[in-house]
């Protein structure tokens, strides 16, 4: 997921004239119409709410040093969806609809705290 | 289109078996398919071969697997093709089988689901699963397969008021079923308490949520249903082949607690079928975690969507219920080599309607459905069997 720097963090998304939905990351057709007109890049706000998540405790080959850690899939303001870690020090007090604040993007994932 | 029907099945049971090559597997069920139909000695009538198989390359370091399929199986020579599409991907292999018999390109057609899954550790197994998963948006952020169905659980959960015990009472259920069937892997009935108490994997989803890390293979002889007639076992009939595709990455679905693949799966079977769920006797359906079955449940019309829950704790996906779902053990109990799982569900439905399956025999089975997911839910398969 790209990033650029404009005063803060944002994230590369796009916007679908067709049926009017944000998305990530940019890709020529849209994910949920299939449509390729009026698709145009836009930068999506680095806040959102929490659509569902996991607490992961047995990692994929790679991530083993790093569980527990929390996984969930952010619903951007806009509307786009991503999937996203947070990081809390506090797992079991997470909640769907908690509200979120990007705090940085490493090597393409987008990490979360609460807001 | 001409009638089709399956002339002919066999499995492995399933288990963990180092010591057993992938052409060891697929020689064991292709080979009992094919005896099944009284064709082993005239084998070299099967015009082509379909090879289900999600990642060999990864588990095995294996690539090209259907040439050697066919050398196991001693049918080199014909179209040998395999097929991947996750943990469906036996289930694309044997609707490819079924349209080509009915569009009259082959008159016979042998079809064999295969994975080797022991043959990595738990978090080399686990990194080769999530490689279903999109590799940048969803598999490097730190996705695994439980993960993923972990946050689909959440928000059913959410949603429906699903709770922690319906989850458990899906596990409880297919451990009950699978001591029944003497090919399962795991044939061990397992209390309420100790699935809920399970070790955390994904939260909330837990050990006991989770199918088994399977070895196996399962096979199934395709024909026209007029040649079938003339083969040794009971011909069971193909009534419907649906399949469908939806976003690969939860994140890009409206709504993560249905699965549109599985709905629009179900649809093209009915409606090749003329047949709708009220007339289905019962489901061998993706229990990959707790949660798919009550997803798929819910999303082939077998049960109130937001219901599957209750259905499991009412006892009406159980044996002697109401729409039996799993009787096999699906994949909690009975085990999930991933390629091999969409015609291992075959395996049993033909089973089933022939009614062969001895002690876990649902009485008056009539029209079997078998609903094979891959991924989260990106590739969906649904087919619809009765007898001749
Ligand atoms: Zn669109």
């Amino acid at each position: 997921m790209a990033a650029t720097t404009d005063g803060g963090i944002v994230i590369a998304g796009m916007r679908c004239g067709g049926c009017g939905l944000q998305s990530a990351p940019p890709q020529p057709v849209c994910p949920h119409c299939g449509g390729d007109r009026e698709i145009g890049p836009v930068s999506l706000p680095p806040r959102g709410t929490l659509y569902s998540f996991t607490i992961v405790h047995v990692a994929p080959a790679g991530l083993e040093d790093e569980a527990p850690y929390v996984l969930g899939i952010v619903e951007l303001e806009g509307g786009a969806r991503i999937t996203a870690r947070v990081r809390t020090a506090d797992p079991g007090a997470l909640a769907i609809a908690a509200p979120l604040q990007l705090s940085e993007i490493r090597a393409g994932v987008c990490f979360f705290d609460p807001a | 289109m001409r009638e089709v029907a399956v002339a002919g099945v066999g499995m492995t049971p399933f288990g963990v078996y180092p010591e057993r090559r992938l052409e060891d597997l697929i020689h064991d069920a292709g080979s009992q398919a094919l005896a099944d139909a009284g064709i082993w000695e005239r084998r070299r009538e099967v015009e082509a071969l379909y090879v289900g198989n999600f990642s060999a390359e990864g588990f095995n370091g294996q690539n090209h697997l259907a040439p050697i399929a066919a050398r196991a199986l001693g049918l080199g020579g014909i179209p040998a093709t395999r097929t991947e599409g996750a943990c469906a991907s036996s289930g694309i292999a044997f609707r490819e089988a079924a349209l080509l018999v009915a569009g009259g390109v082959y008159e016979m057609v042998l079809v064999v689901g295969v994975e080797k899954m022991n043959a990595l550790e738990t978090p080399g197994i686990t990194r080769v699963l999530g490689e279903a998963a999109h590799a940048e948006e969803e598999a490097a952020v730190g996705a695994t397969f439980p993960s993923l169905f972990a946050m689909i659980a959440r928000r059913h959960m959410h949603q429906y008021g699903t709770t922690r015990e319906m989850l458990s009472a899906v596990a409880v259920k297919n451990h009950r079923h699978g001591l029944r069937n003497p090919r399962a892997h795991m044939r061990k009935e397992i209390t309420l308490e100790k699935a809920m108490a399970a070790a955390p994997i994904c939260e909330p989803l837990n050990l006991y949520d989770c199918s088994l890390i399977s070895d196996g293979a399962a096979a199934a002889l395709v024909t026209t249903l007029d040649r079938a007639r003339g083969l040794a076992a009971m011909p069971i009939r193909v009534l419907g082949a649906g399949q469908a595709s939806d976003a690969p990455c939860l994140h890009h679905k409206p709504d993560i607690t249905v699965s549109r693949a599985t709905r629009w799966a179900a649809e093209r079977a009915f409606a090749q079928a003329g047949l709708g769920p009220g007339d289905v006797s019962f489901a061998e359906v993706h229990d990959c975690f707790t949660i798919a079955e009550i997803l798929a449940t819910e999303d082939l019309g077998l049960v109130e969507k937001g219901k599957g829950g209750p259905a499991v704790l009412e006892g009406a996906t159980s044996l002697g219920g109401r729409i039996p779902v799993n009787v096999s053990g699906g994949l909690k109990s009975k085990g999930h080599p991933v390629g091999a799982t969409g015609v291992a569900q075959i395996v049993e439905a033909v089973t089933q309607l022939r009614g062969d399956a001895g002690d876990r025999q649902i009485e008056g089975a009539r029209v079997g459905l078998t609903h094979n997911l891959g991924g989260s839910g990106a590739t969906c398969t649904v087919h619809l069997f009765g007898r001749a």
